[in-house]
């Protein structure tokens, strides 16, 4: 037999010199197919394959003289619905017609099959496949699968509704279906016209030693056409050394060009230049206001309940919008629908477990994760009565429910909750609070269009309570709400274009801070801070297209309407127009340039006069006084792979223009405060700078090393001057760090251990120090007359962590997995902040420095799956 | 508006996180000389409605890293109070930097406003303001009460053992702003009274009244000048009393003290200053904490509008009560004024009138035996 399959992997690219140098004379009347063949292959020193069967009792007639060997063949095999694939030196693939749609299951597949699509169309270079992939098992469309043509280095990622549609040239080739959730496929095709192909896949069914999983097809770096979204595989963040052995999710957002956090104790991350507020942030399709646990020590999603993470900093597509530095936007994960498994981790603080129930076997299922942390154990063994009457917990849980009525309707329910306390010496107390409930329904109308409508329900809360004296105590208690609703649609029906359109809607509702009423009775002065209320809404369009194999283009836009009110402002409401573009044109089959230009409004401001999140900051709709943000943004970058798409490497410049950037007043005390906004003000923002990249993304040394230069602007001047900041100046924002450098590996030393580590350096964060003192009244006053005019010293960390995995044994039940980490190898006592402060007598002003987890930090953990 | 004392939280909270109790906050060597400043000229000083001389300081800041406290001094300027009427008072500069007002022809009034002018020497003219001259509200009780109090020192919270001074005050419409100070004068007696011992090494200057049994009174002056508070108190409500300041206990509270408290009535503004400098000494550079911002005051360049002077002008009633502390048995250390190894003790052991500030004469308003 002849196995075309195999043949297929030698793909020479000789064929033009080989069909078109030999002429040929055919002259033959009503002759066995097969025997023709045979004819030729004896005079002429060629050498066809091709599946008997087609052949049989096919019968032709032909009178040639001297025409070249391709126009013979088509002569000939053509009105039969053949075509041929040429192979230098001699052999020559006889190919049927193939049928213009197939659906293919891959378990049924075998190696050795070619698959043949379409008609054959000699005039045509190129053709469209089109096609939806479902999972095997239950039927459901799979989203995020990599369609990749191996030769022609094209890539195509399927939509929400697993559809995907990818341009190829016409003739035999590789195609690779890529995904994590389910086996790879790779498929030999030969296109012959557009046509459709269906795939079902099948779950990994993975092992210890498993294949590496990629989320991206190996050059999506230079094919997809939206610039700067950064996609993080879970499996990678796992990798990573973190602190304690609790793997996070936005500690590992830093490793990536372009964001940054302020030190430590900083919840959130600032992308190009925002503050943390400026960051969209998304589970499930719904809102959260603070993903940290213990004041951004730890990041409050577990890792072994998300499927997904995706950030964009660059063109941010119009479906989202309300923030103007970058889209967060994390998935919780699917429950297993054949079988129960699970995974979990045992670490020193803190504990994880996610279990994966199948309710109705291939029709529902069940995640459930929970962790929680135990420091107080360790705190009552200290001496010291300040730390071991102190208390401290958090912790976090998901749910999700996905249940797949029918091929057309999924629905899928979750819930996620993190929770964070502390008391310390009775006196003060901490605790916040995230909840949120989302529900979503994917709805398929045809294979080409589909929709997904999503509510979300979310809150966050906090309550600080002080006590003052024995019988003096307050409350202050603050609670953010929100519903969300998103109707998106998406539309491939068009050749070369794929759009998405809809709209969405958040009810916010704030209540900065109330009092609890018997400390309202006793404490006079203390007010309620007044409730915000407000409704933020979106329409957008947006259609990704193919122009040509080498320009595909993202336009979007998007109406931005806010309407806010309190109890005493009037009405306001803002509206606007932001358009998303992007264009990528590759360079040869391994480059490519993109550029992309984005405008963003955001309504509601996080508002802090520290240095980054703390559990007391105030959220604050935009009002008739505080305008809401908008951020311009251009970018434009080169990308380039090499070594076979081993090697990722690119550089994006960036320029962003900023309006109405908040900064607070001279001396502006927030907390509890009722008149916030006369302690705010808004000036111009200025952010740019050039962020490099590379990535060895397999093999057994992986890693990424990026660098970013980068600068960040506010100027704020006023009619009077008595508010101006720095005479009016534009003075770097709280996130200037120009240089920035990470450093992120792991080294597989052999099939069980792995070595990790990752090293940052950055520059320290401007900080406000005083440039001269003066005395009043015998008193020393430090004069602090440039704001952010100094920097702390320069930050810099390693970490390291070891990795031992259990037996390879395939027949184990349960996979476990040691792992040792050491963050701050070296102990570098990184700066959090530097002050000054007049000392006792008065007289002299002497300067400190704050460090936060300024000494190594070894933990040792252990981790599980079943 | 409340403030939480976060300062108090803040070192706990970070103990919490890294689980040790290493030292989260430590002094630093930065080099301050790289640090660029201009010398920016610096006004200090108020009027009161007492009768004078009021002086007002002229100086000018001093770079952080210079190494020097020396502030140098602003001098040859014309400095006038306007009020007003327009009426102009002129200060005669008395010593580099120092001018004063002559108080034969300048009485400041409640509820008339005054403003400050400067004219430097380059030609550079500052004004300030029209500040109101508030009356003050006479200081009705003041009782005093002695017991623990926290104490926050960097990071670290002691309790500090103190004597604690209360007011009462009329419930008020509106908020008003005060500052307090006091002036202590204290009885003091020396352990070693009378003996020649502390002058063992130097005998040629023994003092020749060297009397025994005699008894001092010490003063002693406090300025506590971001002491302010506001009536009704912004946490405790309009309970109406207030406690306006603690001193230490300490050897001021052995035989009997006096305390004269003034207080003075604060335009909003100049309190908001203040505080402002209150707060700029507390700050930690905790994640809790306000970056620091520079004080705004009142004085403005006349030439250029945008650009403040530092410091404040302002005017200011003042009143003084006193209130008499009986002697509250303050143990002085016991060792303090023993020989030991032939060292001397201190010369205020052997007599009372060598302790700084102190008199062996007693004031008139004493109250004999408590």
């Amino acid at each position: 037999m002849f196995i075309l399959g195999l043949l297929l992997t030698l793909l020479p690219a000789a064929k033009a010199q080989f069909q078109d140098n030999l002429n040929v004379t055919v002259q033959q009347t009503n002759i066995d197919a097969t025997e023709l063949l045979e004819s030729l292959e004896k005079e002429y020193n060629l050498n066809f394959r091709f599946r008997p069967e087609w052949l049989t009792n096919l019968r032709l007639s032909a009178d040639i003289f001297n025409q070249p060997l391709s126009f013979t063949l088509n002569e000939i095999f053509g009105p039969q619905g053949f075509s041929f694939i040429y192979r230098d030196p001699s052999y020559i693939i006889l190919v049927k017609n193939g049928s213009v749609s197939v659906s293919i299951k891959a378990e049924d597949l075998e190696e050795s099959e070619m698959i043949t699509l379409g008609e054959v169309d000699r005039e045509a270079t190129e053709a469209i496949l089109t096609g939806q992939i479902l999972g095997g098992e239950d039927e459901l469309q799979v989203r995020g699968v990599v369609v990749l043509g191996v030769e022609s280095g094209v890539s195509v990622t399927s939509n929400a509704n697993g559809r995907y549609r990818i341009t190829l040239p016409v003739g035999p080739q590789t195609l690779q279906f890529k995904s994590i959730e389910y086996d790879d496929l790779e498929l030999s095709l030969n296109l012959n016209s557009s046509s459709e192909l269906n795939i079902n896949l099948y779950q990994n069914v993975r092992q210890l030693n498993e294949v590496v999983v990629t989320a991206e097809a190996p050059d999506e770096n230079i094919t997809r056409t939206v610039t700067g979204v950064e996609k993080l595989d879970i499996e990678e963040i796992k990798k990573q050394p973190a602190l304690m052995g609790q793997t996070d999710v936005i500690k590992s957002l830093t490793t990536i060009a372009g964001v940054t956090t302020t030190g430590e104790a900083s919840a959130g991350f600032n992308v190009r230049g925002s503050g943390t507020g400026g960051n969209l942030i998304l589970l499930d399709n719904g809102l959260i206001f603070n993903p940290s646990h213990l004041f951004g020590v730890f990041s409050s999603f577990t890792t072994d309940a998300i499927s997904g993470v995706e950030l964009y900093k660059g063109t941010i597509p119009s479906k989202f919008g309300g923030r103007v530095a970058s889209v967060l936007d994390v998935t919780l994960k699917s429950g297993d629908k054949e079988k129960v498994t699970g995974n979990g981790s045992v670490g020193f603080v803190a504990s994880n477990i996610a279990v994966e129930i199948p309710v109705v076997k291939q029709e529902s299922s069940l995640l459930l994760s929970a962790r929680a942390a135990y420091p107080n154990y360790l705190l009552n063994a200290f001496d010291n009565r300040d730390i071991s009457e102190s208390e401290a917990f958090f912790g976090d849980f998901s749910l999700k429910y996905d249940h797949r009525l029918n091929k057309n309707n999924i629905i899928t329910a979750s819930v996620y909750g993190s929770n964070n306390r502390f008391n310390i010496r009775d006196e003060i107390g901490y605790d916040y609070n995230n909840l949120l409930g989302t529900v979503h329904w994917n709805h398929v109308f045809s294979p080409d269009l589909n929709s997904r409508i999503n509510y979300s329900v979310s809150q966050y809360s906090y309550t600080f309570d002080e006590k003052i004296s024995d019988d003096l105590a307050y409350d202050l208690f603050s609670v953010i709400e929100n519903q969300k609703l998103d109707i998106d649609f998406s539309y491939s029906g068009i050749d070369n274009h794929l759009i998405d359109f809809g709209a969405n809607s958040i009810y916010h509702s704030l209540k900065p801070g109330n009092f609890s009423p018997d400390a309202t009775a006793r404490l006079v002065n203390l007010q309620d801070l007044r409730q915000e209320f407000g409704v933020e809404s979106g329409l957008h369009v947006g259609d990704e297209i193919t122009i040509n194999p080498k320009l595909s283009a993202y336009v979007g836009l998007r109406f931005s309407h806010f309407v806010g009110w309190d109890d005493v402002l009037e009405t306001t409401t803002y509206t606007g127009l932001e358009p998303r573009f992007s264009l990528n044109y590759q360079v040869g089959k391994t480059g490519a340039i993109k550029a992309g230009y984005n405008k963003m409004r955001q309504f509601i401001h996080l508002i802090s006069n520290t240095a980054a999140i703390t559990p007391i900051d105030i959220w604050k709709l935009s009002n008739e006084v505080l305008a809401p943000t908008i951020s311009d943004q251009f970018t434009l970058g080169y990308f380039r792979n090499f070594a076979d798409n081993d090697i990722e490497a690119s550089v994006e410049g960036y320029y962003k223009d900023i309006q109405n950037l908040i900064d607070y007043k001279n001396g502006a005390n927030i907390f509890g405060n009722p008149s916030i906004n006369d302690e705010l003000i808004q000036g111009e923002g200025e952010a740019y700078g050039v962020e490099f990249n590379l990535e060895k993304k397999t093999g057994k040394t992986t890693g990424r090393l990026s660098y970013t230069w980068a600068r960040t602007f506010i100027t704020i001047a006023d009619e009077d001057g008595r508010e101006s900041i720095n005479r009016g100046n534009a003075y770097p924002t709280n996130f200037d760090q120009p240089h920035n450098l990470t450093a992120q590996w792991n080294i597989q030393t052999s099939r069980r251990f792995r070595i990790s580590g990752n090293f940052i350096y950055a520059t320290g964060r401007p900080i406000t120090l005083p440039q001269s003192f003066y005395q009043i009244e015998g008193a020393t006053i430090a004069n602090y007359s440039i704001r952010n005019g100094q920097r702390i010293p320069d930050y810099h960390r390693l970490d390291l962590s070891f990795h031992l995995a259990s037996s390879l044994r395939k027949e184990k039940n349960v996979e476990a997995n040691f792992t040792l980490t050491l963050f701050n190898v070296y102990g570098r006592r990184n700066a959090y902040s530097v002050f000054f402060r007049t000392n006792e007598n008065g007289r002299q002003v002497d300067a400190y420095r704050l460090t936060v987890l300024g000494q190594i930090i070894p933990a040792l953990s252990y981790t599980f799956k079943f | 508006m409340i403030r939480p004392t976060a300062t108090i939280a803040r070192c706990f909270l970070y103990t919490l996180l890294v689980l040790s109790i290493s030292a989260c906050e430590d002094r630093f060597r930065i080099d301050l000389s790289e640090i660029e400043s201009e010398n920016e000229l610096v006004v200090e000083g108020f009027i009161t409605d007492q009768e004078g001389p009021h002086r007002i300081r002229l100086t000018r800041t001093l770079a952080i890293g210079s190494g020097s406290t020396a502030v140098p001094r602003e001098g040859g300027a014309m400095v006038q109070v306007i009020d007003r009427q327009g009426n102009t008072h002129t200060l005669t500069e008395i010593d580099a930097g120092v001018y004063q007002t002559n108080e034969a022809e300048f009485q400041a009034e409640a509820g008339n406003a005054y403003q400050l002018k400067i004219e430097l020497a380059d030609g550079e003219v500052y004004e300030s303001d029209f500040q109101e001259l508030l009356p003050v509200e006479p200081i009705d009780e003041l009782w005093f009460e002695r017991g623990p109090e926290e104490v926050v020192e960097g990071t670290f919270v002691t309790e500090a053992d103190v004597v604690k001074f209360f007011t009462n005050y009329e419930s008020q419409s509106g908020p008003a702003y005060y500052r307090y100070d006091y002036f202590v004068t204290y009885e003091f007696t020396s352990e070693q009274q009378g003996s020649s011992g502390c002058w063992q090494n130097d005998p040629q200057n023994i003092p020749d009244d060297l009397a025994v049994g005699i008894t001092c009174y010490v003063n002693e002056s406090g300025r506590l000048i971001t002491n302010v508070s506001t009536y009704p108190d912004p946490i405790a409500g309009d309970v109406g009393f207030a406690k306006i300041f603690s001193l230490d206990f300490d050897i001021r509270f052995r035989l009997g003290t006096s305390v004269q408290v003034k207080k003075y009535a604060l335009t909003k503004d100049y309190h908001d200053f203040l505080s402002a400098v209150r707060e700029q000494g507390e700050f930690g550079g905790s994640i809790f904490d306000s970056p620091p911002t520079q004080i705004v005051g009142n004085i403005r360049n006349v030439n250029d509008p945008k650009q403040f002077a530092l410091g404040y002008f302002t005017t200011l009633a003042l009143t003084t009560k006193r209130i008499f502390v009986p002697g509250l048995g303050y143990q002085p250390p016991s060792d303090r004024c023993d020989v030991v190894d032939d060292i001397p003790p201190p010369k205020d052991c052997c007599d009372c009138r060598q302790k700084i500030g102190a008199s062996d004469r007693r004031p008139d308003f004493w109250i004999v035996g408590g």
